[in-house]
């Protein structure tokens, strides 16, 4: 079943505690009410038998022949409608005013005083009950208030609790769905132009309502989410804009050169530089292709490292041997300055070469010949330092901070040459981070560029 | 033919170059933008290939600085950019075609032919008479820097005129190109429609460009040749 909407679930809830409260109320103001009237009149009952008893400690010791006498006219004293009847303890009666003797009250024996209620040719009554001792002869003493009068009251009070309790739960209850509607009127806002964002891209904003609550803290919350999707969304578009163009390149390389070595019989050598081409543009695709791909595995959470402790000099100086190649290779000096204490972090060994070898790779493709490299490692406040310094062509101050960036290129043209896809720096900006570093440059164009990765040093 | 490749990408570049050469044409290199600009500038050729992504001028840049300064040598753009609002960026800057890498050589080949054919002639992106101009892409008409609002109808029947200055277009012809083959319009309405336009157009200004040609039509031509 699919379930209500929350105003109506609101306004339900409401209304169910809203009827048992009120119920509540309506039983407790009608059963304290009718207990006063009781104990009102009960009262009254106690004061009167307390007058009969007193009137008959009084006549009794000169005889039982006077004691109707004086009861009749302490009766009548009272207002026409008294009831009252004493009997003696065979049941026989001294007296019984006129309006008992009508409704015919029967007798009690009681030891202590007693209150009930009794309804005779339809007129309810309440009787109290109690003895009299007199001289080792009990007297039953019974006084009685007709209570129409009260009931009726009390009719009267309930019909109108059971009139107005419905009518007033049913107003409430509009009322709490007018305001829940009012509540949430804001949220439907939101929904809808939550909507229309989806629809429209994810440029648009909520608007965000100045009350001050819970809802402009929602808005606010939605705002920043979609801030954050939109920045990511605008990553990935040009990450892939990005990727599909270097894609292509090489591609294209390799379909024109193949198309045109088909176009018309060539000799033997020109089909082999034509293959060779192809070939070394397939293993730059192919590179950048596993490049690729393990970022979108880092992205995705996919790639794991496995962490160990790891002695960071000794991983330094295993790279610095490939790295010693590819300087040797270009003629330039590549200088190690590494101590041989170990320095231990928590890292995997694999990716921390690569990180080395990136940043060795590019200080060397940078680095005219007759140049040099310089490798050095030191620790400072817990942090491991390893720093790679060139003297090399440098990074100018307005591409600095872009060069760990995907596929980010100072100088496109002259990169690519080179065999670099401007990954390299982004996938060893991963590798330092996921170890719990940071990578940092430093450079002055035509003098040099610094490389330094910080990794913390693991204590234990 | 004389073609002018304009691409960072040297291996991409000579082998365009290289692939021209045995089609018989003759192929001039240019490694970045500003030379390319500078070569289309100093010498004549049939065709330009441009690609985009160059270092310093980008390849729009290039093609507009061309077209601005009305050098209409047929341009192909030729990149590995594929997404939509670049190739319509390129197309409206005054580009002729728009070819993305990969692509087949025999296809770059009859490309380049087709824009090779449209000649150096001027196809300005917009039409212009004096100091009247109309830009079909963006749908904006200026009379010198001020912009003019045209109803729909209004629009259609000025860039009518304006595809065809210094000729007289005849009533019909203008009825059925602004209002359809099949409208049952009135030439008053044409009429009705004229003197709106010149109130916007002309009014306001020193040289008019709408004439009406008695019996005829109307034409519109720049204000000096009158």
């Amino acid at each position: 079943m699919k379930p209500l909407p929350i105003k109506i679930r609101l306004t339900a809830w409401y209304f169910a505690v809203l009827a048992l409260s009120l119920a509540l109320f309506g039983a407790i103001a009608f059963f304290s009410m009718r207990r006063s009237i009781e104990t009102t009149v009960d009262e009254s009952l106690r004061d009167r038998a307390d007058g009969i008893q007193e009137l008959m400690e009084h006549v009794l010791p000169e005889g039982t022949e006077r004691l109707e006498d004086e009861l009749r006219e302490h009766s009548e004293l009272r207002a026409e409608g008294d009831l009252s009847q004493v009997c003696d303890q065979g049941g026989d009666w001294i007296y019984r005013s006129p309006l008992m003797k009508r409704y015919d009250v029967p007798w009690l024996e009681t030891s202590s005083p007693r209150v009930y209620n009794l309804e005779r040719q339809g007129l309810p009554l309440r009787v109290l009950a109690t003895s009299v001792r007199f001289a080792d002869r009990t007297y039953h003493v019974q006084v009685a208030s007709p209570m129409d009068d009260f009931n009726e009251a009390l009719d009267h009070f309930r019909g109108v609790l059971l009139v107005l309790i419905p009518m007033l739960l049913l107003l409430a209850s509009a009322g709490g769905y007018w305001m829940s509607r009012r509540a949430l009127a804001p949220v439907l806002q939101i929904t809808q132009t939550a909507e229309r964002i989806g629809s429209r891209g994810l440029s648009s904003r909520l608007a965000v309502p100045q009350s001050h609550d819970e809802l402009q803290h929602l808005s606010e919350t939605l705002n920043g989410m979609l801030e954050r999707l939109e920045a990511a969304f605008r990553r990935i578009t040009q990450f892939t804009a990005d990727a599909s163009h270097e894609l292509r390149t090489p591609v294209a390389l390799m379909r024109t050169t193949a198309e045109l070595s088909l176009r018309k019989p060539r000799a033997e050598a020109d089909y082999r530089e034509a293959l060779t081409q192809i070939l070394r543009e397939l293993e730059t695709t192919s590179a950048l292709i596993e490049d690729l791909m393990l970022l979108a595995r880092a992205d995705s959470g996919v790639e794991a490292l496995h962490f160990a402790s790891v002695d960071l000099s000794q991983t330094l100086r295993e790279a610095c041997r490939q790295g010693r190649v590819l300087a040797q290779g270009k003629q330039i000096r590549f200088q190690e300055e590494i101590a041989n204490s170990p320095v231990i972090v928590e890292g995997d060994t694999h990716a921390l070469q690569r990180l080395f070898l990136i940043l060795f790779d590019n200080a060397v493709k940078y680095t005219p010949a007759g140049g040099s490299v310089t490798v050095s490692l030191t620790d400072a406040n817990g942090f491991a330092v390893a720093e790679i310094r060139d003297t090399g062509i440098g990074i100018g101050q307005a591409e600095l901070p872009h060069i760990f960036e995907r596929f980010y290129r100072a100088d496109k043209a002259r990169s690519r040459e080179m065999g670099g896809v401007g990954l390299g720096l982004s996938i060893g900006r991963w590798i330092a981070e996921a170890h719990g570093g940071v990578i940092e440059a430093e450079s002055t164009p035509g003098q040099g560029s610094v490389f330094r990765v910080r990794l913390p040093i693991s204590r234990g | 033919m004389r073609v002018l490749i304009v691409e960072d990408e040297k291996r991409m570049a000579d082998l365009l170059k290289r692939g021209l050469e045995e089609e018989n044409h003759s192929v001039t290199l240019a490694h970045d933008g500003q030379a390319g600009l500078e070569m289309a500038e100093l010498y004549q050729f049939d065709a330009i290939v441009l690609d985009i992504m160059l270092p310093g001028l980008d390849g729009f840049e290039v093609a507009r600085r061309l077209r601005r300064n009305r050098n209409h040598t047929p341009i192909l753009i030729l990149t590995a950019r594929d997404a939509l609002p670049d190739v319509v960026k390129g197309l409206d800057i005054g580009a002729d075609d728009y070819l993305t890498k990969p692509f087949a050589f025999d296809e770059f080949l009859a490309r380049l032919r087709s824009v090779a054919r449209r000649g150096s002639s001027p196809r300005p992106t917009r039409l212009q008479v004096d100091d009247l101009t109309l830009d079909p892409a963006t749908r904006q008409v200026f009379r010198g820097k001020e912009e003019i609002h045209l109803t729909p109808t209004e629009y259609r029947l000025l860039e009518f005129l304006l595809r065809r200055p210094g000729r007289v277009a005849s009533r019909s012809s203008i009825v059925e190109a602004v209002w359809g083959f099949d409208q049952e319009v009135e030439e008053n309405t044409l009429d009705a429609f004229v003197r709106l336009v010149r109130s916007k157009v002309d009014r306001d200004f020193k040289h008019k460009l709408i004439h009406t040609v008695r019996g005829v039509g109307y034409t519109i031509r720049p204000a000096t040749k009158a």
